[in-house]
């Protein structure tokens, strides 16, 4: 009797794609990330009046932008179980190859001429990494001295100022729809970001080919490409941080970025990208980059040096992202 | 005697939507050896990782020689001098067998080779008492997967434990292995030591039990004496239905052409001019002892290695399978025996796993087809019946024999027409077990050509249309399904 009863339960109608509480089945690293995020912004308003004002705002998200979208690509890479140390030195090599065409004064060759080399960039990382198999750290090591080296080079070493190309500029200082543009892109970033890894065909590839490589390979999954894909992205990404950050502060530092990977990574990590590959996510990132942003904000305006701030930014990201991998420790 | 060595009390625990254990009462005494049964889901493994300290179970009581304690965690279940032998192997690849073996408790000794040479020894002891001819000193990366198991098992040893837990032990040791294994659980017992002993080959639980347990959907459905207790009669008690044996059996098929043909292919070192035939609606098995090569072969078939010379025609057509995507295109699934190393994506949802091997078809323009998506994993579900809570469930919390359906579902929808079936049954439960051979008789029903490797000649035999067999590298016997015979079969895999 219990028997033909339990099997007609298992015979219902439909299972649920999601579950009826999902709320529940949050993770850990979620629910900390969300109630780190508002406890800031509540924390934030109680000391500084300002905090929540629009030009508050915009400083915050401006601050984050370029360091959220250059770990848009990140994430998308460590969910491949594979790292891109490379990015500050694509973003670099990038930004002073847009800048050699300055002369030109056309801003879409600029523009073009760095995408074009963030893409050259990730695409020979992800050469290396999936074809040759090499470990990526060793390969984006590898590819952030050279890029910083010709970077150098090619400029003398010396700055360039994008003078006169507005729409240059415009990337960095302008607005659309009374939001400045780094933010609009980090927003519009996201969107696409969450559609590559929730609603493409892609994103099964994806987490797949993190979770376990040889099930996806055995599986008919093109793991090649999805490492070359995610790599080419996180070049792109860069480059056009970089250029954001470039365009801001109108000059294109061939110096610029000194150890910007290790704060994407950060963010990336405290988004609740696992660096073994197969979990992470674009709205923890995002999540992670806007906790990130406002620890930093808070801090300048209680006037704590930069160095304290390190350390703050530091507890921070190991208290959020703790909980969450003792779960995960436990679901093992 | 005193107290039992180990008593579990009105255990529960649930997990979202479901009760793994409803309210599990178990003991065992020192000096016996107590067996745990029960279908794919029924509460063994949550049950294990109670006993582990891996799990806190919700409510409940636990008691070691009558004081009450908390497993917190497995070195403290340890430090209970209780200890598990993991049916996953949990090894480090690049340590030496010996070093494997007294991982976290080596002797404190003098730094170096002396240690060394001390771990060595200490390890060829352990290995000895269980009769097995190992090297110590060999990579653990090395061995075949049935080594390893025995590695496995000599850990748990290592730590002298009083009440010691095989899960699924002998699921990769061949019958001569099991006799050891079984002789050294009798001397273990004999030195008053209580042993729990899970496996889902019910010979042997009658063979080497003093008391069975059987769960069912998280209850304990009995606990009896093994004397007097038959193998039917346990079968009833698992599944709470009449067994019929036979069931499964297996029914004449008419085959169609040929649908994959493999001729005179060899690998340097590997295998050597294997040719074989599988027609659509046939099953054909290829049976050997361990280093026959056979899962080379069936590799070589799919494309994920590579073979010096030979051909292997595709419905008649010449291919040249550079990987496991040409093979797949070419119309062959691939079931690997190592479900959660090759088989499956354990960080991800069951719908997902589901629809791996067909992404390509349920995209447009790169977008995920989420409602086609769903349906067909529902379909698959229901079809072969997966215990799931829902399709986001992840892998990694079901049991073995779920686990498996997922990989057989996931060649289900692709829908190709040859399937090479790698132990499919591997540590799965006599009814999950039940339901993939009628899954597998299933496929060829419908007309696809289905290779087998199995590790159990008995299952191969009820399953196969023919049987081929494989010894180091060759092919030394072909049976056809009104000649087989295991002392024939047998025969052929040292010839």
């Amino acid at each position: 009797m219990t028997m033909n009863t339990l099997e007609t339960k298992m015979v219902e109608p439909a299972l649920p794609a999601r579950p009826a509480d999902a709320w529940r089945h949050l993770s850990i690293g979620a629910m900390s990330r969300a109630a780190v995020l508002v406890a800031l912004v509540i924390f934030g308003q109680a000391i500084a009046p300002s905090f929540l004002s629009l030009a508050n705002i915009h400083v915050i998200l401006l601050a984050v932008a370029a360091i959220g979208i250059m770990a848009y690509g990140m994430t998308l890479v460590v969910i491949t179980g594979e790292i891109d140390l490379s990015i500050a030195g694509a973003a670099i090599l990038s930004c002073v190859v847009g800048g050699l065409l300055i002369p030109t004064g056309s801003a879409v060759l600029v523009i073009g001429a760095t995408l074009l080399t963030g893409l050259v960039v990730g695409l020979a990382n992800g050469a290396l990494v999936a074809a040759l198999g090499i470990p990526s750290l060793i390969v984006t090591l590898g590819t952030l001295g050279i890029g910083r080296a010709l970077a150098n080079i090619v400029s003398g070493g010396q700055a360039l100022y994008p003078e006169g190309l507005n729409a240059y500029l415009w990337l960095g200082r302008g607005q659309f729809a009374g939001v400045p543009v780094p933010v609009v892109l980090l927003v519009i970033l996201g969107a696409a970001a969450v559609a590559l890894t929730r609603y493409s065909t892609f994103g099964p590839a994806l987490y797949a080919t993190g979770g376990n490589v040889r099930a996806a390979k055995l599986s008919g999954i093109n793991v090649v490409a999805v490492r070359v894909t995610v790599f080419a992205i996180s070049g792109v990404c860069a480059a056009l941080a970089g250029m954001l950050e470039s365009a801001r502060l109108s000059y294109i530092n061939p110096a610029g970025f000194e150890g910007m990977e290790l704060s994407v990574l950060a963010v990336t990590v405290l988004g609740g990208a696992a660096l073994t590959g197969g979990v992470g996510s674009i709205s923890g990132t995002l999540t992670a980059s806007l906790i990130i942003g406002i620890v930093n904000n808070l801090l300048n305006q209680l006037g704590v040096s930069i160095y304290l701030q390190q350390v703050v930014t530091a507890v921070v990201i190991l208290a959020v992202v703790l909980p969450g991998i003792r779960q995960r420790e436990i679901a093992k | 005697m005193g107290a039992p060595l180990l008593e579990l009390k009105s255990i529960r625990k649930t997990f979202p939507g479901v009760v793994a254990l409803a309210d599990v009462t178990f003991d065992l005494k020192a000096g016996e050896v107590h067996a745990l049964v029960g279908e794919n889901g029924a509460g063994k493994s949550t049950l294990l990782s109670v006993m582990n300290g891996l799990t806190a179970p919700d409510s409940g009581e636990i008691r070691i020689q009558g004081q009450p304690v908390v497993l917190s965690g497995p070195t403290v279940a340890l430090a209970n001098r209780l200890a598990l032998v993991h049916q996953e192997l949990v090894l480090c690849p690049n340590l030496s067998v010996a070093e494997n073996i007294f991982l976290g408790r080596e002797p404190k000794a003098r730094l170096g080779r002396g240690n060394r040479v001390a771990l060595n020894r200490m390890a060829e002891d352990l290995l000895g008492e269980i009769h097995v001819n190992l090297d110590p000193a060999r990579k653990v990366g090395e061995l075949s997967l049935n080594e390893q198991q025995i590695v496995e098992i000599c850990r748990a040893l290592a730590s002298r434990p009083r009440v010691l837990v095989f899960d699924e032990p002998t699921a990769s040791l061949n019958d001569d292995q099991v006799g050891h294994l079984l002789g050294i659980i009798r001397k273990l017992k004999a030195n008053g030591l209580g042993v729990i002993y899970v496996s889902h080959r019910l010979g042997e639980v009658l063979d080497i039990s003093d008391r069975v347990t059987v769960l069912r959907d998280g209850h304990v459905v009995g606990t009896r004496e093994i004397a007097g207790l038959h193998e039917a009669a346990l079968v009833s008690l698992m599944v709470g239905r009449e067994h019929k044996p036979g069931e499964a059996a297996y029914k004449e098929r008419q085959y169609g052409a040929v649908a994959l043909e493999v001729k005179a292919i060899s690998k340097a070192s590997v295998f050597d001019d294997v040719s074989l035939e599988v027609r659509a609606g046939e099953i054909v098995g290829i049976a050997g002892l361990l280093g026959c090569q056979r899962e080379a072969v069936a590799r070589s078939i799919f494309g994920a290695a590579s073979i010096d010379r030979g051909e292997i025609r595709i419905r008649g057509k010449a291919v040249a399978l550079r990987s496991p995507r040409e093979a797949i295109r070419a119309g062959i699934g691939f079931m690997p025996a190592d479900r959660k190393g090759e088989g499956l994506v354990l960080p991800m949802s069951v719908g997902d796993n589901l629809g791996m091997a067909i992404l390509r078809r349920l995209g447009r323009f790169g977008l995920l087809k989420r409602r086609q998506k769903n349906a067909t994993a529902n379909e698959l579900v229901r079809k072969l019946a997966i215990k799931v809570s829902g399709l986001f469930q992840l892998a990694s919390q079901l049991s073995g024999g779920n686990q498996q359906k997922i990989v057989i579902g996931k060649w289900i929808a692709r829908g190709g027409d040859i399937v090479i079936a790698e132990d499919p049954t591997r540590g799965v439960d006599v009814g999950a077990k039940f339901e993939i051979w009628c899954t597998i008789q299933g496929l060829a029903d419908e007309g696809k050509a289905v290779l087998l490797l199995t590790t159990e000649l008995q299952e191969m035999m009820d399953a196969c249309d023919r049987i081929l067999v494989m010894s180091r590298g060759r092919v030394t016997g072909h049976f056809d399904r009104k000649d087989f015979s295991a002392e024939a079969i047998a025969h052929c895999f040292v010839a």
